[in-house]
């Protein structure tokens, strides 16, 4: 049988948030593991500390307690600098309120996180740049956004402002992509059109975790983690995975 | 923490082009009045100085001056000392002067009941090479000035004659006009009589209070002979004086006492020192300013900016260059406003005083900047605009993703 590899490792992580007068715990000893290539969706009612075991998974916080190993190597001592270069290299992220820069244009929001490997280079030569602009191009076209390239996110409805964050995170061929409700401000459309992308990507052997408290949503990945209190309660694999009716999102 | 430098000047600019204009406008223009400011009030300071210190040199003492030395009443054979020097390159002019002191009387009415008298220093001139050392010529306010051949006439500041402004001495002779005639009583009760032909006020108030008459006609007063007070040397530059001195310290006239328009200013050199402290602290107070400025901009800036940059964090842009971004935007205000606040003050205030100086009482004041004042300020207001852009950025951005994204 075929190893895959772990590319998600976490073992007792806790999250303490402490305010000085009260900590709050978040995070009470979560153990799980991810392999390269899974759709995995976090979901749990609010406040259950979904949100918060993404953020300590993509880098974005830190755990407070606990081991957490990425890709195999332990994260204690990764300084800033090196998890702004994996949050920048291999992770994508989505989130539920699309999070673009709301003064440059669609081009320049997917662009953005190229532009540190394009500027911390020696030099900068007219190809690179073109290489660049084509990347940006295959990322909204994937999106299906190519024709949206010189609006504003202001001009954007909201599922296409996702899909925009979407070709952004995708920018980097990263190995994992962290959704944080990407379907929460969208209607039921514009949210299936942002689930067919998922999809699409995970198939392409994109790592998916996808945060979420609606079920439905959750059965398009293979595998939920269930959280309460802080605590994951339940591990399984979806049986009967959603996969979206192409034919309904084109209507 | 400088290797993401490309990235963070690209960030600054994008922020920069995409950012509000009038804010921009309004930030630069801030910058631009805190160092025009900044260089204003020194170069006030500055022109004040240089105004009296021209003065003394250009009415007074020359770049160079050579006196009997103490105890020796004049120096002798002028003619051997004027040989000795004149063909310096930087020897521009030589004038030699006599000087003494007498009472002088204007007797109004011609009657004795109304004679004004006042103690003044009169100073025994050449007219042929005066004027290219002591320029007299063209500040004469009433009349002529002084010619070769003027036996028994008298070239009058203004300061004694009264009636033409303000003067810095409480007594006058009341209103001597150009064709009066005053009485000279010299310290050897010898009495002259001189016909004023000219009023001259050079603003310079040692000057202005003397009485300039041939140097002939004072010989008589006094029974000299190629003898001189006072040589006063104009030189081409004055910061060759000190060259000047070390010269004429190698041909011999170490029985005259020579010094440099530098030890005649202790008066000035005083006031200098406080200006330059007063100067000093104003500079560091609108460095503080500026830097305040720069301060409040970025960290409103970067407040109205926190979910962006968090945003930027979170793909993976290093919180150095995010730092160095907004230190380059402060940068960019800053060094903009000095170079607009410079352009200004030196071709917008400078230029319109040229043509309208201000009027003070030692002379018409152009404010100067000078290059050290100028490269002070420059250092204070980099050094404050980056502090000043410096603690925002630290302080914010290195403030957790997820808190800036919030």
């Amino acid at each position: 049988m075929e190893k895959i590899a772990k590319i998600i490792s976490c073992k007792d992580i806790t999250k303490v948030f402490d305010t000085g007068e009260t900590k709050t715990h978040a995070l009470r000893g979560v153990s799980c593991d991810i392999a390269e290539g899974e759709f995995v969706a976090i979901m749990g009612p609010s406040g259950s500390g979904k949100s918060t075991l993404m953020h300590v998974l993509s880098f974005l916080d830190r755990a407070t307690e606990g081991g957490y190993f990425f890709r195999g190597k332990d994260t204690k001592d990764f300084d800033e600098e090196k998890l702004a270069f994996i949050r920048n290299q291999e992770i994508g992220f989505v989130f539920q309120s699309f999070n673009l820069m709301q003064r440059v244009s669609v081009f320049e929001n997917v662009e953005l996180p190229l532009l540190y490997d394009f500027y911390t280079k020696t030099t900068q030569n007219k190809e690179d740049k073109k290489t660049n602009k084509d990347r940006v191009m295959n990322a909204l076209k994937s999106v299906s956004m190519e024709h949206r390239l010189h609006h504003m996110p202001s001009q954007l409805s909201g599922g296409e402002k996702q899909r925009v964050a979407i070709a952004r995170a995708l920018i980097n061929n990263p190995k994992i992509i962290f959704a944080d409700e990407p379907t929460g401000n969208l209607d039921s459309k514009s949210g299936l059109q942002v689930m067919h992308v998922l999809e699409g990507l995970n198939k392409q052997g994109h790592t998916i975790i996808l945060v979420t408290h609606e079920s439905r949503t959750a059965e398009h990945a293979q595998r939920i983690l269930r959280i309460v209190d802080g605590k994951i309660v339940d591990d399984k694999r979806v049986h009967n995975q959603r996969s979206v009716d192409t034919d309904n999102i084109l209507k | 923490m400088w290797s993401n430098i490309k990235l963070a000047v690209f960030l600054a600019i994008k922020t920069i082009l995409r950012g509000d204009k009038g804010s921009l406008i309004l930030t630069v223009l801030i910058m631009l009045v805190v160092f025009l400011n900044l260089l204003f009030v020194d170069a006030v300071f500055k022109g004040i100085s240089t105004t009296m210190d021209e003065g003394k040199i250009n009415y007074q003492y020359g770049e160079v001056t050579i006196e009997p030395r103490p105890g020796d009443k004049y120096i002798k054979n002028t003619n051997d000392v004027i040989d000795a020097i004149q063909d310096f390159y930087y020897v521009r002019s030589i004038a030699t002067h006599l000087r003494t002191s007498a009472t002088l009387k204007n007797d109004k009415y011609n009657d004795g009941r109304d004679v004004a008298q006042f103690g003044a220093g009169v100073v025994g001139i050449d007219p042929e090479i005066e004027n290219d050392s002591i320029d007299l010529k063209s500040h004469i306010i009433e009349g002529k000035c002084l010619e070769k051949g003027d036996y028994g006439k008298a070239l009058l500041g203004a300061d004694i004659a009264g009636g033409y402004g303000s003067s810095p001495f409480p007594e006058d002779l009341e209103g001597v006009r150009t064709g009066d005639k005053i009485t000279a009583i010299y310290g050897n009760d010898v009495v002259r009589d001189y016909e004023i032909v000219g009023i001259y006020k050079t603003k310079n108030f040692d000057t202005d209070s003397k009485m300039f008459v041939l140097q002939d006609d004072l010989n008589s007063v006094l029974g000299t002979t190629n003898e001189s007070s006072e040589i006063i040397v104009r030189l081409t530059d004055k910061h060759l004086s000190q060259k000047a001195l070390d010269d004429f310290a190698k041909i011999n006239l170490s029985n005259y006492e020579i010094s440099d328009w530098n030890e005649k200013l202790s008066f000035g050199a005083t006031i200098n020192k406080s200006f330059d402290m007063i100067g000093s602290i104003l500079r560091i107070i609108g460095s503080f300013v500026a830097g305040l400025v720069i301060f409040i901009i970025i960290f409103v800036d970067i407040v109205n900016r926190r979910k962006q940059i968090g945003i930027l964090k979170a793909i993976g842009i290093p919180e150095s260059a995010i730092m160095q971004s907004y230190i380059i935007r402060g940068m960019f205000y800053t060094v903009l406003g000095i170079i607009l606040g410079f352009l200004l003050m030196n071709f917008g205030v400078i230029g319109f005083f040229r043509g309208h100086p201000i009027d003070f009482p030692m002379g018409d004041m152009v404010p100067v900047i000078k290059r050290e004042a100028l490269r002070m300020s420059v250092i204070l207001f980099v050094v404050a605009g980056l502090i000043g852009s410096l603690i925002p950025a630290i302080k914010e951005v290195r403030k957790k993703i997820l808190t800036l994204m919030r």
